[in-house]
């Protein structure tokens, strides 16, 4: 229960916003990690521990103005006891795996606290104060992340950056059941890199090509020699390493034919990040004769052999059930090697980052997170006039 | 393409300089459809049919914009495109 009950409290939220170490176990609140002073003039570690008064959830006023402590009694610089709040010392099992040792009382003088914000940092400051007059470097905000619990969240940690800034509720826009990566070259990496750290609950991929050398270098983070030693299929890599920062990330190894495009039917979204064009034509034929929403990326880079550099575009092309008819204008949807005609292949990290964040944007204005005026279904970014253009709008 | 095209363009032979891909072309024609473009890019092979480039313009002293097949933009002297197929991933 421990992360839904801070994200339904202001005040406890705040706890953890400011850094501090927070657990909720069972009805009990605990801030970890603690520095005080021992009786021996040394700086230690306890923790915080009060009870939650709660009405559906809702944290209320603190029904009391004590709390308990685990470790040893917090002593003044010189070794002596904070006898200020010392109100009992025994140890006591308050629930399972839960062992406090003294419980503490400070009053404050209208007679209550006003939220467990309050009532945790002032007890917090009187214990620490005295350690921080040893070292002033000695914190309780430590900034560890706070683990979530298995369900009510993807992640394997607290989405801290969306809750510290305020954007919770917006982050959930993006809480969509399942979404579906077809294809995992650079632009299709990076996709799933920025998709990953949103709320969707199941990230689909889907590719049958091994995560290679070469592919090391136009995709998000640094991959191992030793990893490239191993030899896998990039939705091994690649669900490998989004696994140590969220679930649902589930991996096809296979690629997209008349045989098994069915297995793309029950998707909230789809980012279609594949070179040949008969795939483009198969999956959105079929995406959008199930209404499925989708957004198909690809680009080219040229070099210039006189000038030697690269010229080039990158293309993001959006099709919904609201506007679809576009796509054939802006997609080759015919041939079955890309190579056919005037085959270029340079790929740059740079450029397959860049027109998979376009697309994400994309997406997320589609999901309402981002404000999205003109509706654009079609934009291309161009590398030697820095253009970007905006195409096949809804919005006017 | 460029010189002795008569076409749709204007009496006098004035030329305009523009950049394709990357590099400089002159052209005669005051208009250039999608297809002019795309075989100003591309000018020793004839571009099948079904194959869709992006193409784009940009000028500084004009608008920047996009030419989808059916679609032509006014040239101006310094008129930049680029024609690409934008299907690699």
């Amino acid at each position: 229960m421990s992360t839904k009950l801070i994200d339904l409290n202001s005040d406890l939220r705040k706890l953890v916003d400011e850094g501090y170490e927070v657990e909720v176990k069972e009805c009990f609140l605990i801030l970890h990690s603690v520095p005080y002073v021992n009786s021996k003039s040394e700086i230690t570690y306890g923790a915080l521990v009060t009870d939650l008064t709660l009405n559906n959830d809702r944290t209320t006023r603190p029904g009391n103005h004590q709390v308990w402590f685990v470790g040893e009694h917090p002593c003044k610089k010189d070794g002596s006891i904070i006898s200020a709040i010392r109100h009992t010392t025994a140890t006591q099992t308050l629930c399972d795996g839960l062992v406090v040792h003294h419980r503490f009382s400070c009053k404050p003088p209208v007679g209550y606290y006003e939220d467990y914000f309050e009532k945790m940092t002032r007890y917090e400051e009187i214990i620490s104060a005295q350690a921080r007059a040893i070292d002033a470097t000695v914190t309780a905000r430590t900034f560890k992340p706070v683990l979530a619990s298995e369900e009510d969240s993807v992640f394997c940690y607290r989405d801290s950056a969306s809750s510290r800034v305020g954007i919770g509720g917006l982050a959930k826009k993006l809480a969509v059941e399942r979404v579906a990566l077809v294809g995992l070259g650079g632009s299709g990496s990076y996709v799933l890199d920025l998709v990953a750290k949103t709320h969707v609950r199941e990230i689909h991929l889907f590719d049958g090509d091994d995560f290679l050398q070469h592919n090391a270098f136009r995709a998000p983070g640094a991959a191992s020699i030793s990893c490239l030693k191993r030899k896998l299929l990039k939705v091994e890599y690649f669900s490998e390493m989004y696994k140590e920062m969220r679930r649902g990330i589930v991996p096809h190894p296979y690629y997209i034919d008349d045989g098994n495009v069915d297995d793309l039917s029950d998707f909230d979204f789809v980012f279609l990040c594949v070179d040949k064009p008969v795939v483009r034509k198969l999956v959105s034929d079929f995406l959008n004769g199930c209404s499925i929403p989708f957004i198909d990326v690809g680009m080219e880079l040229e070099l210039v052999e006189e000038q030697l550099c690269i010229v080039g575009t990158g293309r993001v092309t959006m099709s919904t059930p609201e506007k679809s008819a576009h796509f054939a204008d802006h997609v080759s949807l015919h041939g079955d090697d890309a190579d056919d005609l005037y085959g270029s292949n340079i790929q740059v990290a740079d450029m397959n980052s860049l027109i998979a964040s376009m697309a994400v944007v994309k997406w997320k204005k589609y999901c309402g997170y981002y404000q999205d005026n003109y509706q654009e279904h079609q934009s291309a970014y161009v590398i030697n006039t820095h253009q970007l253009t905006r195409d096949e709008m809804l919005g006017v | 393409m460029n010189g002795k095209n008569s076409g749709s363009c204007h009496d006098h032979n004035k030329t305009y300089s523009i950049i394709v891909n990357g590099r400089p072309r002159e052209v005669t024609e005051h208009h250039l459809t999608y297809l002019q473009v795309v075989q100003l890019a591309y000018p020793s092979e004839t571009p099948a049919e079904r194959v869709v480039f992006t193409v784009t313009y940009s000028n500084q002293h004009g608008r920047d914009g996009s030419l989808v097949e059916g679609q032509k933009v006014t040239i101006k002297n310094g008129t930049i495109f680029n024609v690409n197929k934008t299907d690699r991933s």
